[in-house]
């Protein structure tokens, strides 16, 4: 009698995970730059930190971007550096308190700092092409207590078509000076009616989501106040 | 003399990050044996695959507008009573493609920008090969166990950026270039498949990956592989794909057959 003939199954292109190459994912780095100054006191401060979960929850929930993106925290005043730069897989939320003046100014130089440092390592260690064009992305109240038109200078050379060092965005909550906002950014700041930044962060998150994969990320634009309606 | 004779197939497949957003597929691919080359030819194979940019509208069209139009002006080469391609022929039929693309766009009252695309092709002779490229994907050359990636994916300052053929300088990203050994397989794919086929800090090819396909295709006889195509498009959207990449993939793969068996007489 002849044994049956052990069929082994068709195969056709890589079957599991040790046939594919394995690179490290290439990050997008991204700083939280968030007013805490006294007047953030109350509900303001509260729908802060509960957006910065929403933000942490979104992107973990993310397969690629929780790997890709990476957050920095940034807040002010006084200037802190919160959180240094880690994937959003690992990202903890603070718990932020309100107190203290808004140095708008040093805040924003600190953060174009830290992308600037931020890019070089990934570049380093990770290779040339691993890192994405970076986002600052900043939340205000207010005004600068501090100067800042050498901040608004160094935003404007960063942030342009040629030299495409980061992409600044700013948004003001209620109270904030516009004015100055559009002075600083080069692209047109968002004035959030109410005090919805659970939705922004959300908003936030797809955006990140999205720059952290496939598309190029030059033409994400904010369409104010709805956060659903961004064209990319 | 015997030419060579070349099985092959191609898939392009749509990424989750297009499907989720109810966008269509934006890469393009083609693998084709020219009819009615002179017969000193051989059996020329003409392969391509083309990548619309993310951020381009009607990239789609663009992708496949691009490849179309080089493979048909190809064609018309090797089909004509010399069928001798040359660095110059080949650079003009690039730039017909880029001018039709450019023209469609101005056609419908769209930018040129609106239709961006890398675009990557090997032509396959007897003795010898091309290959052109803009932008990022590969083309990656077997040569007895050696994978070779003689052009490495062309990125900009960031890793999502590249070069596309309705870029203003896009031919000073053109890269025209004559092996003058023909290999034993080529495999053509867009940036989707980059991370999984290429080792990125050595700019090696992940050996792997390529055998894992041509262990199967360098059984086959001659012509295109129906049956692979379609296993093909079911692997590109496998869990195992989609798991390393949301992108769009398109995969061609093209190998030489065995040399043809004596029948026993």
């Amino acid at each position: 009698m002849s044994e049956p003939i052990e069929q082994t199954p068709f195969s056709f292109g890589p079957s599991d995970a040790t046939e594919l190459a394995e690179n490290p994912e290439q990050r997008c780095p991204c700083v939280l730059l968030l007013d805490t100054s006294g007047s953030m006191a109350g509900p303001p401060i509260k729908e802060l930190n509960e957006g910065l979960r929403a933000f942490q929850e979104e992107l973990a929930a993310d397969s690629l971007a929780r790997k890709r993106v990476e957050i920095a925290l940034v807040t002010f005043g006084p200037v802190k550096l919160e959180t240094d730069f880690v994937t959003a897989e690992n990202f903890e939320p603070p718990i932020l308190t309100a107190g203290g003046d808004t140095p708008m100014g040093a805040a924003v130089q600190l953060a174009i700092e830290l992308v600037a440092r931020r890019k070089d390592v990934i570049r380093q260690h990770l290779g040339p092409t691993m890192c994405l064009r970076p986002w600052i992305f900043l939340v205000t109240d207010g005004g600068p207590t501090d100067e800042w038109h050498s901040a608004a200078t160094k935003v404007q050379e960063g942030d342009n078509d040629q030299k495409k060092a980061f992409s600044f965005w700013a948004v003001g909550v209620r109270g904030a000076n516009m004015d100055v906002l559009s002075q600083i950014s080069r692209r047109p700041p968002v004035s959030l009616d109410g005090l919805r930044l659970r939705d922004m962060f959300v908003w936030l998150s797809s955006s990140l989501s999205g720059v952290a994969k496939s598309q190029s990320g030059a033409q994400v634009q904010l369409s104010a106040p709805d956060w659903t309606s961004v064209s990319s | 003399m015997k030419f060579p004779t070349w099985a092959f197939t191609n898939a392009s497949a749509i990424g989750t990050s297009h499907q989720r957003r109810g966008e269509e597929c934006q890469d393009s691919s083609l693998v084709v044996a020219p009819r009615g080359c002179p017969e000193h030819l051989g059996n020329p194979i003409i392969a391509a695959v083309a990548d619309g940019a993310g951020t381009a509208r009607y990239a789609a069209d663009g992708s496949s507008t691009a490849i179309r139009v080089l493979k048909e002006e190809i064609c018309r080469i090797l089909t004509s009573p010399s069928g001798v391609l040359t660095e110059s022929g080949l650079k003009s039929a690039v730039l017909m493609a880029a001018n039709h693309v450019d023209g469609l766009a101005l056609q419908r009252g769209h930018a040129s920008r609106e239709y961006a695309s890398t675009l990557i092709c090997v032509v396959l002779m007897h003795d010898h090969a091309w290959h052109i490229q803009v932008g990022d994907g590969a083309a990656v050359f077997g040569y007895g166990e050696n994978r070779v990636v003689s052009y490495w994916p062309a990125k900009g300052e960031y890793g999502n950026e590249t070069f596309f053929i309705t870029d203003e300088n896009f031919q000073e990203q053109l890269h025209i270039h004559r092996l003058d050994q023909l290999p034993d397989d080529v495999t053509l794919f867009t940036d989707g498949l980059e991370g999984i086929a290429l080792n990125l800090a050595t700019q090696e090819a992940h050996l792997p990956f390529y055998e894992s396909f041509y262990r199967v295709l360098s059984q086959r006889e001659a012509g295109y592989q129906l049956d692979l195509e379609n296993h093909l498009k079911e692997w590109l959207q496998s869990d195992l794909v989609n798991s390393r990449t949301d992108d769009d993939k398109s995969l061609v793969l093209i190998s030489r057959t065995r040399p043809s068996r004596q029948s026993i007489s």
